[in-house]
């Protein structure tokens, strides 16, 4: 048996409501990778994060995400607004955007995709886990697909 | 050339006129052919010659002509006048007459100028009609002249505008507009006008006498004189001040309707985006907590769990659904080509999981009609009464639900709409529901766990489709039926 070594997994989380920030982190948790969550809470800060400015000039410190996982709803800088500069910049656009949204909206699904959205999840209001959903989506992203590291 | 008695003669025979002398004592002497044709034409030229006027014209005497001859006679002075005369074989006719002494006797000239005088009076009525067309026609016209002076306005222009005539003839019609309107007039309209001799529709404001502004809309033609110069106008003017005063509310509404709907948008969008956010922190930390307390938790604490986690779930329902039904009104009458039977088998697919529970029997008429919608919509509604038909039945009882369709009641509508039904032989509604079950949040049954949106929205929804919704049962235990009519989808 092998070990495989897997190098460490970045995700910029952009979610302003602090209670849903922690319970993502706790569900990516169950995923058991090795990664990285980098918390901002709204659009102007995620997109200063990505440019390194704005006290995120330390590359190490604040490295280039592998995934963004994006709240629709943000104070200042919208969710929408933030993925269109991701996806309008030649270095930014290849990484991966899951957009996680309370919204069922069929406006706010075709607004995110049309803007390029990787991925477009439904916050559970209901029964269904909110962590299970987190769990699946982490499983999916960090072991099932490949993403690009360098 | 000598005129010869002959040649007198044949000019005398050949006048179109009627030629007559007469004696002193009124006796026929000598007369042409025209006095024949015209005055005695079954007589011959022997029966009358020599005879007194009054057996030519029996009755004469008592006439005003009669009356006339004889003064003339006694005067042995020329008369000329016109009067109506009836003509044998003939309707009365206007006359000429020129009667003159000739020596001892008379002579009558007599021309028929009836074509004349009905020209005229023909003339004259054309002209009263047209003046009083000018003045009763509801709408203000007027005249200018090449300065722009108003030459002649009608009774309707005055009263409306509450001048007298004298002290608007002569006046500068720029006098009577606002000054934007005047600064259109002298710099644009009037130029053009006195090129072109045409005006169409264009908006002025004028002012009345109380000082009141009206809207109008003026449209003139020029009036030619004999060098083709033009030299007046005939212009009309239409009071517009409602219809610009009708645009002006209308513009006001929709700019308000366009700030409700964005209002309405923002309201939607924070109801999907914020007022579900706690929902999802409640239920997403009772899993946790959940998941912490596994095995250690009582039955009484799981379920105090499942009540919590249930009220959130309703919640967001309610939530999902409130914002379906906002979004149903955007479409008013959508009119695609619907396939029922292919709703019909999607709904049927969708609730597999529930049919399979509760097996009920389903009768389904065979070929529903198509229809005109949105298939999305109509789905909606399918499925919210077939979900209600699986819903509310009797413990023990097996279900049985029948759908079809059948011609509409109203004969009026038979032709344009179908209806289509859902019966449930379950509880039934009692009928002083019967219309309360379709407002929002009217529900019958707090046991259920409906929202009260459901037949709410299906009523939204049919509305929107212009077509009618509504529920017959005879009460309890006798089951449901209900109804909705839609317009039928014809190829054309």
């Amino acid at each position: 048996m092998t070990i495989e070594s897997t190098p460490i997994i970045n995700v910029l989380l952009v979610e302003d409501n602090p209670d849903h920030a922690e319970l993502i982190r706790r569900s990516l948790r169950n995923v058991k990778t090795a990664n990285r969550i980098f918390h901002v809470t709204d659009g102007e800060d995620a997109q200063d994060f990505l440019l390194h400015k704005n006290g995120y000039e330390d590359t190490d410190d604040f490295p280039t995400p592998h995934l963004i996982i994006l709240d629709l709803r943000l104070p200042r800088m919208s969710g929408l607004e933030f993925l269109g500069f991701v996806k309008n910049r030649e270095l930014l656009r290849e990484i991966p955007v899951v957009v996680l949204s309370t919204s069922k909206s069929e406006d706010d699904i075709r607004e995110a995709y049309q803007n390029y959205a990787n991925s477009y999840l439904v916050k559970p209001t209901g029964f269904e886990s909110f962590s299970g959903l987190i769990t699946d989506m982490g499983y999916y992203w960090f072991k099932r697909n490949k993403l690009h590291l360098e | 050339m000598e005129i010869t008695y002959h040649k007198l003669r044949q000019f005398w025979e050949s006048a179109g006129e009627t030629y007559s002398l007469w004696s002193a004592d009124m006796h026929l002497l000598d007369f042409n052919q025209h006095y024949m044709r015209t005055f005695h034409p079954n007589l011959t030229r022997e029966n009358v010659i020599g005879r007194h006027v009054t057996e030519l014209s029996p009755g004469i005497e008592k006439t005003d002509r009669y009356q006339r001859y004889a003064r003339v006679l006694l005067d042995k002075t020329p008369a000329k006048w016109q009067e109506k005369i009836p003509l044998p074989g003939k309707e009365d006719r206007h006359i000429y007459i020129n009667i003159f002494p000739v020596d001892d006797n008379f002579g009558v000239i007599t021309t028929d100028v009836t074509e004349l005088v009905n020209t005229q009076k023909a003339l004259y009525t054309i002209d009263n009609r047209y003046r009083m067309l000018y003045n009763n026609t509801p709408v203000m016209m007027h005249s200018i002249d090449r300065r722009g002076l108003i030459t002649d306005v009608n009774d309707y222009w005055l009263d409306i505008m509450g001048y007298e005539r004298e002290a608007v003839i002569g006046k500068g019609i720029v006098e009577f507009m606002t000054p934007e309107s005047r600064k259109v007039a002298e710099e644009i309209s009037l130029p053009n006008f006195f090129k072109t001799g045409i005006t169409r529709n264009r908006e002025y404001r004028i002012i009345k006498k109380n000082g009141e502004i009206m809207d109008i809309l003026l449209s003139a033609v020029g009036v030619f004189d004999a060098n083709l110069e033009i030299e007046s106008s005939l212009a009309f003017m239409i009071n517009i001040t409602e219809r610009k005063q009708f645009e002006n509310d209308q513009k006001s509404l929709i700019r308000e309707l366009k700030a409700k709907n964005a209002e309405l948008e923002r309201f939607t969008y924070s109801v999907s985006h914020d007022l579900k956010s706690p929902l999802v922190t409640i239920q997403g930390f009772l899993s946790m907590i959940k998941m912490d307390i596994e095995g250690i938790a009582t039955a009484q604490t799981l379920d105090d769990f499942r009540r919590i986690s249930g009220a959130a779930e309703k919640m967001g329902q309610l939530l999902d659904e409130l914002l379906d039904l906002s979004r149903v009104s955007r479409n008013t009458f959508p009119s695609a080509k619907v396939d029922m039977n292919l709703v019909l088998s999607d709904i049927l697919a969708l609730l597999q999981g529930v049919i399979i529970a509760k097996n009920p029997k389903m009768i389904i008429q065979p070929n529903l009609p198509d229809v005109k919608g949105d298939p999305i919509r109509l789905r909606e509604v399918f499925q919210n009464l077939i979900e209600n038909a699986l819903k509310y039945n009797i413990e023990g009882k097996e279900i049985v639900i029948k759908i079809g369709f059948q011609p509409h009641p109203d004969p009026e509508k038979a032709e344009e709409e179908i209806v289509f039904y859902v019966k449930d032989n379950g509880p039934g509604i009692e009928a002083r529901f019967h219309k309360k079950i379709f407002e929002l949040f009217e529900k019958l049954d707090n046991k259920q766990k409906g929202t009260g949106i459901g037949l709410a929205l299906c009523h939204k929804i049919i509305e929107l489709h212009g077509g009618s919704i509504w529920v017959e049962s005879d009460g309890t235990g006798t089951g449901a039926t209900f109804y909705f009519s839609l317009r039928k989808y014809t190829p054309s």
